[in-house]
């Protein structure tokens, strides 16, 4: 188990430096004009752009030009986003507290939907609920983020009325939260607002939260509840759940604390595919909801070519990704003691 | 003898015809996957006549040589016949009706889903079936080709081969999806032919993992052994005895692909990395839709059409694959369910 975690710790930054490789030598496709975009702050820096092109190497052999990456990005250098017209590690610093916090209140619904109806459907094997949940289910990814998305917005925000439809916190909030002195904790905004006391600023950010949470969680979810509930149907019919029945425990003892224990081994395996789900989700959700987090910013930079941007958020996405599988997969040895490590 | 009724020879055809195969008979029997097959053949048909559905009109007539207001609908003519197979590009334009951006409802003036932007929906849905299909096959044909090969060779061969594949795959398995198409999607310009090529650069990899596990089982049972034994060669062997029998699991990933695929690149549309602005494609009505949330003050639910149609179309079209695609993995693989 030992042995496990620290070969794939020592691992973690073969595949993070490889991940950069990649995104490097992709940028190599770009003329070094091009890239030179990425130490250009002001109009008046375009007319030395040979300049800038020779001063920072873009015309040297790709290995040059991939040192002075490096050395740059251990200097926390990534670059300037034109997209949030600040450097790019200072985007990702202050943005990706806004899509954590999306991220977190959207597992709610998923583990919520995913895991309690996922249950219920396989207990229920064919009955009403179970045939709720597939068509459920089978709805719920076939809905694209998008389509999902602009739907609730016509109907909670534009013809009820019932909710905000954009960003993250009312402009009267955001005076609110300057002029309160709010102080920051966690950088998660609802829990700060809890934290000073500013019931009026939580409540506004919960508001704002509610659709892009329901529009992100729904694909995951109902990949939970379909992985849950063939999951369940297949432990129900193991010999321990048996042996458990015949002893006389009761039914709920049986279902819950024999069954639904082992059958949630491989949704444990899921979440790492959830991340990636959310990482995938954000880009549309924020987009759609103009909600500052980094999946908007990405999608942006993307749109006006802004190659620092895109590069900077898609190595991030990357280096998240890979440390949350590595979290899954040490997760799974120590819930599931038949998992062996060697 | 009396009771000997049937005739021995008909009821063998009968149990022999592909109708009847085991695999059919599965899939038949599964009211989901009729309709995921039913689905999927009304957009077919959609895609196929979308000239008769939705005429062409303006440009897209003159780029055919003919007269402006020319009925396409007579089959004796040549330009039925064209219009429906090699109808020029700026057929894929949408029909706008008018410059005015406010939408208008459906059966006013004409269009029978209404326009937006002035853009014809009903012309956008139907030519966008087109474009959907043509999205999917060049993008899962030479996904599959590639997966197949690269896939194939890694399973069979092994050793380093294989790891230099699985360490390749691993780095650009740590990108979500949509990230890395993104990524390629700036570097090569929009347009698409180049988001075609980004979903093949990113999709390859799946599919060959998924074929590399096949092949892995399969290559231990005992006919390869058997088949090596007469003296086969690897050619012989791959072609021949593995990669039919490891097969499976690529069908149903291209099968729910098709369907994925034109999701992803309708979201790509909808971000603004799509087709060109007017390209019959489900994502840009979609991203119209987007500024008329909202109706003017006292009707705020009055331009619910700009966004109910394309939308159903798209979660339809997803739909309809991911029933076909579900279907098919039960039919074809007895251990699942």
């Amino acid at each position: 188990m030992l042995t496990f975690i620290v070969r794939r710790l020592l691992a973690l930054p073969l595949v993070l430096l490889a991940i950069t490789l990649l995104l490097v030598g992709l940028m190599q496709f770009l003329s070094p004009e091009q890239r030179a975009g990425s130490f250009i702050r002001s109009e008046n820096q375009l007319r030395n752009l040979e300049l800038i092109v020779r001063q920072n190497g873009l015309d040297q052999p790709f290995y040059v030009q991939y040192g002075h990456w490096i050395a740059n990005a251990v200097q926390g250098n990534l670059g300037y986003s034109r997209a949030s017209s600040r450097p790019v590690l200072d985007t990702i610093k202050e943005r990706f507290p806004r899509t954590v916090e999306l991220a977190l209140y959207a597992s709610l619904p998923i583990i919520a939907v995913g895991i309690w109806l996922g249950t219920a459907a396989g207990l229920h094997k064919d009955k009403f609920i179970d045939q709720f949940a597939r068509v459920l289910a089978v709805l719920g990814y076939s809905l694209p983020t998008f389509v999902l998305g602009i739907w609730l917005l016509v109907i909670f925000y534009g013809a009820l009325g019932w909710l905000p439809g954009f960003g993250n916190l009312s402009n009267e909030a955001q005076i609110a939260m300057l002029t309160n002195g709010m102080k920051t904790y966690t950088g998660l905004i609802t829990v700060d607002a809890l934290l000073n006391g500013q019931f009026g600023i939580f409540w506004d950010a919960i508001k704002h939260l509610i659709l892009p949470t329901m529009t992100l969680a729904t694909v995951s979810s109902a990949t939970i509840l379909k992985v849950m509930r063939s999951s369940l149907i297949e432990v129900l019919s193991q010999d321990y759940v048996r042996t458990a029945r015949s002893k006389g425990l009761s039914e709920r003892a049986v279902n819950i604390k024999h069954a639904r224990r082992n059958a949630l081994l491989p949704v444990t395996t899921l979440a790492g595919f959830t991340v990636v789900g959310l990482l995938n989700g954000v880009i549309i959700t924020e987009t759609i909801f103009a909600y500052p987090g980094i999946g908007s910013w990405g999608a942006q930079a993307a749109t006006i070519l802004d190659f620092p941007g895109v590069m900077g958020f898609a190595m991030f996405t990357a280096f998240v990704v890979v440390v949350a599988n590595l979290v899954v997969d040490v997760m799974y040895g120590v819930i599931d003691p038949r998992v062996r490590f060697d | 003898m009396a009771t000997a009724t049937l005739n021995p020879a008909i009821s063998e055809a009968r149990q022999d015809t592909w109708w009847n195969s085991r695999v059919v008979r599965r899939f038949r029997r599964n009211g989901l996957a009729v309709t995921g097959l039913f689905i999927v053949l009304v957009f077919a048909l959609t895609a196929a006549f979308a000239p008769l559905l939705a005429p062409p009109q303006d440009n897209c007539l003159r780029d055919m040589n003919v007269a402006a207001g020319t009925s396409v609908y007579n089959p004796a003519q040549p330009l039925f016949w064209k219009a429906i197979f090699a109808p020029p590009a700026s057929c894929f334009s949408i029909v706008r009706v008018g410059f005015s951006p406010i939408p208008t409802p459906p059966g006013q003036d004409g269009p029978v889903l209404g326009t937006i932007n002035g853009y014809d929906i009903f012309y956008g849905i139907v030519w966008g079936a087109r474009t959907a299909f043509y999205l999917g096959f060049i993008v899962v044909v030479p996904t599959l080709i590639i997966g197949i090969f690269v896939g194939s060779v890694a399973g069979y061969f092994g050793g380093w081969v294989d790891n230099l594949f699985m360490r390749i795959t691993d780095v650009v398995y740590a990108f979500p999806g949509l990230v890395l198409t993104i990524v390629f999607i700036s570097l090569f310009g929009q347009g698409l032919n180049n988001i075609a090529i980004s979903l093949v650069l990113v999709g390859w990899g799946a599919y060959a993992r998924i074929l590399r596990g096949e092949i892995l089982r399969v290559r231990q049972l005992e006919f390869v052994d058997g088949a090596r034994a007469l003296g086969a060669s690897s050619t012989r062997v791959i072609l021949h005895h593995v990669l039919p029998n490891s097969l499976t699991g690529l069908t149903v990933q291209a099968t729910l692909d098709m369907g994925s695929i034109v999701l992803t690149a309708a979201a790509l549309s909808f971000l603004g990395l799509g087709t060109p602005i007017g390209y019959a494609d489900w994502g840009q009505l979609i991203n119209f839709a987007r500024a008329w949330l909202q109706g003017p003050p006292g009707h705020p639910f009055m331009y619910w059409y700009v966004s109910f149609f394309p939308g159903l179309t798209i979660l339809l079209f997803g739909l309809g694959w991911n029933l076909l695609g579900d279907a098919l993995r039960d039919a074809l693989d007895p251990r699942e369910r």
